[in-house]
């Protein structure tokens, strides 16, 4: 007996529905379809065969397809029988899948077989055509993470899974996490048709790529339940189009999607797959070669769908906007862009460089929307958000007013519903939904440094007493750190787990109401960390070593060409760069080779990772270089002290004649401000500096410049824009624009601000001191003659006695030379 | 010791007394920069640069691990 219905007349649908128990899976359900005069659905039974499994005919030739040859990354189609062991979970401690088969010749593959097969192979492969990956009948000889994902087709569920199912993946996002690169799709029963079994396979691909299930929007979240029925979304039983990562069987054409996961998070199936964590991206084209024989390089690029057809949008460093149709190729559709949106109905929205705000469809003339626009977010129904240069919070939808929000903004992030929080320049944190109140957020003893929104709008944020919080609207705020041990900087990573870098040079994780567990062994302090993908961090060691590691797995030396680590950055795709102590700049890819950047023979004296994976690096011949792996370094300006690369790569270098310039890659350099001892770029690419008068000033690029004090020895900007300075009176104060200039203390000879926005101070009594605003100055050290600020907070210092030491705060001071 | 700077990474630059001008990072080998007598030393904005002097008067360049003039 058949165990399934494949009827037409679609009235109802039911899901036999279960979760994993020891790992997170995702699965499609099984489908059962039932005319409305069925009147008893005929469930699946659940039996075991024998314990004996089928032989698998490993001699069966399959043809060998490949759509993307040339890929790195291999969506292995396996259907010639496969054994899976040793996956660490009992249920699928042995799973055998024989040969795809639909007759009664298991040794052979039938002409209608192998004519499914390749019809199977060609659905699939056009479901992944947009990424750079080669979907393949040919077995990869690699299914590490990021090289090889298998999909085993053929066979029973009942046969070793014992539930209803189409196929099931391993473990959620596997392709880059620690399990083994496998999903299966069961044909014999869970789904018989080509193109049922092609939109599985895309599916369960999809879940080893991290995609979740595509939610029926109409129905209650469920979060709970994520295999559950009101979780694979039919689009409102379209027989059309349906998400790929839903329910598809009754559409006639599948799509990955723009919706919501199960946990009513908004979920880009495009944007993921393409995203770090697998580490394939779009197939495309580029990079533009120009009529100078100069290439440009690519520094975001999205995918869309349109009329069923997917294409591409991406920026180059140049500015050059340009859209992608695998049937055209590409056309230009804006110029001197520092960022663009796709919104609803494929609205393209673009920034152009002189803050005009410009909005088009593809092909399409762009139009003006809004000027004076530092940056932007496109939120829910194209509603548009802007931060002015003015730093005034702007909405609009096309056509309509433009509506002022709220003044005095740092920086801003909309979520779900069209929320806004927003950090003012007063350094509190505030929320407010269009026509509502504006709520105050934190309490105003503790001032915000920094915050980010985590899943389920659960808000994290830095005071500026050093201490860390959350807090999600209306319910209270928890602080999570001890107060012992004060945090420097945090990263919110997946599934709200935070990290932190203690001011003791410890490295600590958590989720909210379990215990905070330190992550680096004692030995070895951090000097700055990162999290990746998956909550893989990287950190550097006070030990000049470059490590990752993963919880509760070991901690691995990256640096593995034998060259110790000044500093390093890990970019999209989870490649690392790194300045090596022997003056070269360096990339990787975990367990791939090192291979070296600065192929000119100029010596880095430092870098900076921009957008795109774009590296911009001083030179020892005072020169401004950039690169992208894989191509030339090109010669930016000469004559640079330092540079910093603000938001959409824009470069800011101070000149040796003391001039600040700013450009963007292909622009022509702009003059800013000249006579400049120091300077610095903090949020929105507003510049602090200090002139070689003793005055401190800020500016933003095109507006006035302000005057903020004089008397000034030297400065620091710290997160939030703070500043702090050290007054030619030996005094400390500290100040945002527009708001009142502190007191700190008095009887300084010289300070650093490190992360958190810690300071740490020489008195003028030869003693270091350390403090946060609005915390207790902490005494550190005494009899010192000189010390400086190192990354991670580590201090140095020369002793009056000769000897230079080094300690974290809290940490045993160890002695260095003497 | 005389005087001392720090570069990127925490990369320590360091004049002894007696004019050793050498450099190390924390639980790594001390390293001697230059053989001869160094007067005086600075290191650039960024630490990847050390000018100095020998007790010539000669001005020097060290970056990245070696005296480049």
């Amino acid at each position: 007996m058949n165990l399934t219905y494949w009827l037409h007349d679609l009235t109802s649908e039911l899901f036999q529905t279960t979760r994993g128990t020891s790992k997170r899976r995702r699965t499609r359900s099984q489908k059962i379809e039932v005319t409305a005069a069925l009147v008893a659905v005929e469930h699946l039974e659940e039996r075991n065969l024998p314990t004996t499994v089928l032989p698998i005919p490993i001699t069966l030739t399959v043809p060998v397809l490949h759509s993307n040859p040339g890929a790195t990354a291999k969506l292995y189609l396996d259907f010639n029988g496969h054994t899976q062991d040793g996956t660490g979970d009992s249920k699928f401690a042995r799973a055998v899948t024989p040969a795809y088969n639909i007759d009664s010749d298991l040794a052979s593959f039938s002409a209608t077989e192998l004519s499914n097969i390749n019809e199977i192979w060609r659905r699939v492969a056009e479901d992944y055509n947009a990424f750079n990956i080669d979907v393949t009948t040919e077995e990869p000889s690699d299914f590490s993470n990021g090289k090889g994902l298998r999909i085993a087709i053929g066979g029973s569920w009942n046969t070793w899974y014992h539930t209803s199912r189409g196929g099931v993946c391993l473990s959620l996002g596997n392709f880059s996490n620690d399990a083994p690169n496998i999903a299966w799709v069961f044909t014999v029963d869970g789904v018989t048709k080509n193109k049922d079994i092609a939109d599985c396979i895309s599916h369960e691909a999809g879940h080893c790529f991290g995609l979740e299930h595509q939610r029926d929007l109409n129905a209650p979240l469920n979060p709970a339940d994520p295999n559950g029925a009101s979780n694979y979304s039919t689009n409102n039983g379209d027989k059309n189009t349906a998400p790929i990562m839903g329910n598809s069987y009754g559409a006639t054409n599948s799509y990955w999607w723009v919706g919501q996961n199960p946990a009513g998070q908004i979920q880009d199936d495009m944007a993921i797959l393409a995203g770090p964590a697998n580490g394939f991206g779009y197939r495309y084209s580029g990079p533009f070669v120009f009529a100078d024989g100069s290439e440009s390089t690519f520094t975001s690029v999205k995918a869309y769908t349109e009329n069923g057809q997917w294409k591409l949008l991406a920026l180059d460093n140049r500015g050059n906007l340009s859209q992608y149709d695998p049937h055209s190729g590409w056309k230009l559709q804006d110029t001197d862009v520092q960022s663009f949106s796709v919104g609803s109905n494929n609205r393209i929205f673009s920034l152009r460089t002189n803050g005009t705000l410009y909005a088009s469809n593809a092909g399409q003339p762009v139009v003006p929307q809004a000027s004076g626009v530092q940056s932007f977010v496109l939120g829910a129904n194209n509603r548009v958000f802007y931060l002015g240069t003015n730093g005034t919070l702007y909405a609009f939808s096309e056509g309509l007013p433009i509506v002022p929000q709220a003044s005095g903004v740092q920086s801003f992030t909309v979520t779900a519903n069209n929320r806004v929080f927003y950090l003012g320049t007063n350094r509190n944190l505030y929320a407010f939904s269009e026509n509502q109140p504006i709520l105050q957020q934190n309490n105003s003893a503790v001032p915000v440094q920094s915050f980010t929104v985590g899943s389920n709008n659960r808000v994290f944020f830095l005071g500026a007493n050093g201490n860390l919080y959350a807090f999600s609207e209306n319910q209270p705020i928890v602080q999570q750190n001890n107060s012992a041990i004060l945090v420097q900087s945090f990263t919110v990573g997946a599934n709200n787990r935070v990290f932190f870098l203690g001011t003791n040079g410890n490295l600590y994780a958590f989720s909210e109401n379990q215990p905070i567990v330190q992550q680096n062994n004692s030995e070895i302090l951090v000097q700055s960390f990162t999290v990746g993908p998956n909550n893989r961090v990287f950190y550097l060691g006070t030990d000049g070593n470059l490590y990752a590691f993963t919880e509760n797995q070991p901690i691995i030396k990256q640096n593995t060409n034998g060259v110790q680590v000044q500093s390093f950055a890990l970019g999209a795709n989870n490649r690392v760069f790194f300045l090596g102590t022997d003056g070269n700049l360096y990339a990787f890819t975990e367990k791939l080779p090192i291979i070296k950047l600065n192929t000119n023979g100029v010596q880095v004296q430092s870098f900076t990772l921009g957008a795109g994976n774009r590296v911009f690096y001083l030179g020892a011949d005072q020169a401004l270089y950039a690169v992208s792996e894989g191509g030339t370094a090109t010669y930016q300006a000469g004559g640079v002290q330092s540079f910093a690369v603000g938001a959409n790569n824009r470069v800011f270098y101070l000149a040796t004649n003391g001039n600040l310039n700013a450009f963007s890659e292909g622009r022509p350099v702009v003059f800013q401000v000249g006579g400049v001892q120091s300077f610095a770029v903090g949020a929105n690419n507003r510049v602090f500096y200090l002139g070689t008068n003793g005055n401190l000033y800020a500016f933003s690029e095109r507006l006035p410049v302000v005057y903020q004090t004089g008397s000034v020895k030297s400065f620091a900007l710290g997160s939030g824009n703070r500043v702090m300075y050290l007054g030619t009176n030996g005094n400390l104060y500290a100040f945002s624009e527009g708001l009142p200039i502190v007191y700190q203390t008095g009887g300084v000879q010289s300070f650093g601000m490190g992360a958190g926005n810690r300071v740490v101070y020489l008195g003028t009594n030869g003693s270091l001191y350390a403090f946060s605003e609005g915390q207790p100055v902490v005494y550190q050290a005494g009899g010192v003659k000189s010390f400086a600020l190192g990354t991670g907070n580590r201090v140095f210092y020369l002793g009056t006695n000769g000897t230079l030491n080094a300690f974290s705060e809290g940490q045993p001071i160890v002695y260095q030379a003497g | 010791m005389q005087s001392f700077a720090l570069g990127t990474g925490n990369r320590v630059f360091f004049l002894t007394k007696k004019g050793v001008l050498n450099t190390f990072i924390e639980r790594g080998p001390v390293t001697r920069i230059f053989s001869g007598v160094v007067k005086s030393f600075t290191a650039n904005a960024t630490g990847g640069i050390v000018d100095f002097t020998d007790s010539y008067g000669r001005l020097h360049r060290y970056q990245n691990g070696v005296v480049v003039y």
